[in-house]
């Protein structure tokens, strides 16, 4: 995205001259500029100007976005975006609003189908946590809605929102949009040597944030598929092939419209657990959701998945292997907990997350043999 | 460009100008004079402009005035009736469930939400309904208890 050659200049310097997040009080004085406060405003936090649009179809949205590119943002629940805007921690700040909420028929539904559930993109956490299908059917995913934040903030995001807000980390996230890293097109990752108490012990290719969705460890356990539309069309991509180590697989012009989730086998069973700082309902430090079929005690199907601890939600295909075909003992859990943290790659402040990750999975398959 | 809306608020229909990136919360304090909507974080972090949209808490620092058009929405002035406090702030006021006060409009309107619909929760669930709203007094152990007394005192009638 383009950035002022003086601006980059500017911002790389003050980033390189502290060591922990810090405003170049020039920066603050840049965005004073920008925009003017709006009067008798509240706080330094305003939004910034923008056109607020609000198309009716999603062919409309998209021909809307392709129109305006890298100045238009795209909006459902709006608490993601929202505090990018006022943050300005966006490489560029975005001019145009587009608004899903005008789409009709409306995409807040949640609806089952023949083969399993569509959940409209715009149907917020608090609808899929409340709906009672959702809770006796998809358990894992009404847990995973209700863990997500506090109750104000689940009546307004979205399973869309959900899935598609920015990573979690304080660089790329910072106010003033002072370290410009990988995800902005830059060509260092801070969080390697800085603070990454929160950040990835797996995948960590390009960018050590953490997959920032509540809901996908939960979806992709399920084995839930992503509609997406956009300017060439539609396509369907299963949750866990949507996240990639840089971010998602959406294009600039591409839309989540719709997420569909197969209903799970008969009689199987699913556990979901969350640690966050205070408590579950933080951003997740780790999260685990397992689905699984036991029969007589022996364990038929099983999936595996970690979130807080990677840019994708994590599978840990190795742990499901071990347990196919077995009994669920204290010895066979422990050795799958075990496998799960195989291979991890901790950086300097998060090693910690081996630990959680081991003893959440270890949880979890002990209340599945429950 | 400035856009018309219309909203109910606190029982009474209002029309205000707003521009697309005017908040809720700076249309309710600025245009209204509702400034019982506390803006402290102004990120959607601490709670403190709970207000009621449609019956629902949301932050009103992350709504955006236009896309509350139409809609009915619930301040803190709004609850008191003919002179007398609401059963909620009463029993924060016996309670002592604040210090300085700033969260307590937040911590009233999502207790408000609910006890509407969950008149006799249990602590655990007023934990879990308030964890969106923080107290840097620290006053949780009194707000929890305040919001229990007005759950017993509203079911009596």
């Amino acid at each position: 995205m383009a950035m002022l050659e003086g601006e980059r200049a500017a911002v790389t310097a003050s980033a390189e001259a502290v060591a922990r997040p810090q405003l170049d009080p020039r920066t603050i004085e840049a965005w004073l500029e920008q925009d003017e406060p709006v009067a008798g405003t509240i706080s330094t936090d305003y939004l910034p100007r923008f056109t607020y649009l609000r198309p009716t179809t999603l062919a409309e949205a998209v021909a809307v976005l392709e129109r305006h590119g890298p100045k238009a943002a795209l909006m459902s629940g709006g608490m993601d975006l929202l505090r990018e805007l006022k943050t300005r921690s966006r490489p560029a700040q975005p001019e145009v609003v587009v608004s899903l909420k005008g789409i009709a028929p409306p995409l807040d539904y949640v609806c089952a189908g023949e083969s399993g559930l569509a959940i409209g993109s715009l149907a917020t956490l608090r609808t899929l946590e409340t709906s009672a299908l959702v809770r006796e059917q998809y358990g894992i995913l009404a847990q995973a809605a209700y863990a997500s934040r506090a109750w104000q903030y689940r009546n307004r995001a979205t399973i869309g929102g959900d899935l598609c807000q920015r990573e979690l980390c304080w660089y790329s996230r910072s106010s003033g949009n002072a370290y410009p890293c990988f995800r902005k097109g830059g060509e260092d990752c801070f969080a390697t040597r800085g603070d990454n108490r929160f950040h990835a012990i797996f995948g960590r290719l390009i960018c050590s944030a953490v997959c920032p969705s509540a809901t996908a460890p939960s979806l992709a356990a399920l084995g839930a598929r992503v509609r997406i539309v956009g300017p060439s069309g539609g396509r369907s991509v299963p949750v866990e092939a949507f996240f990639t180590p840089r971010g998602t697989v959406l294009g600039s012009a591409e839309i989540v419209a719709e997420v569909q989730v197969p209903s799970p086998a008969p009689g199987a069973r699913g556990v979901f657990l969350k640690v966050g700082v205070r408590n579950k309902f933080d951003p997740a430090l780790a999260s685990v959701a397992v689905l699984a079929c036991i029969e007589q005690q022996v364990c038929r199907t099983i999936r595996i998945v970690l979130g807080g601890v990677s840019p994708q939600p994590w599978r840990a295909f190795r742990a499901e292997e071990l347990l196919i075909g077995e009994r669920l003992t204290e010895s066979s859990v422990a050795r799958a907990a075990e496998a799960v943290v195989e291979g991890a790659t901790p950086l300097s402040h998060n090693g910690y997350k081996i630990d959680l990750a081991r003893s959440l999975v270890g949880r979890a398959l002990v209340r599945l043999a429950e | 460009m400035a856009e018309r809306i219309e909203l109910r608020v606190n029982d009474r229909n209002q029309v205000v100008e707003v521009e697309p990136f005017t908040t809720l919360a700076e249309c309710l304090r600025n245009q209204l004079g509702l400034i019982g909507v506390r803006v402290s974080c102004n990120q959607g972090d601490c709670g403190a402009c709970t207000i009621l949209v449609d019956g629902q808490p949301v932050n009103a620092c992350m709504e955006l005035a236009i896309e509350a058009e139409g809609r009915s929405v619930t301040t803190i002035e709004g609850l008191a009736r003919n002179g007398h406090l609401h059963p909620i702030q009463q029993a924060f006021v016996e309670h002592h469930g604040m210090q300085c006060g700033f969260c307590t409009p937040g911590m009233i309107m999502v207790a408000r939400a609910l006890l509407e619909s969950n008149p006799a929760p249990t602590e655990q669930e007023v934990k879990e309904a308030l964890v969106g709203n923080i107290c840097r007094c620290g006053s949780y152990p009194k707000i929890i208890t305040s919001v229990l007394s007005a759950a017993q005192t509203m079911r009596e009638g």
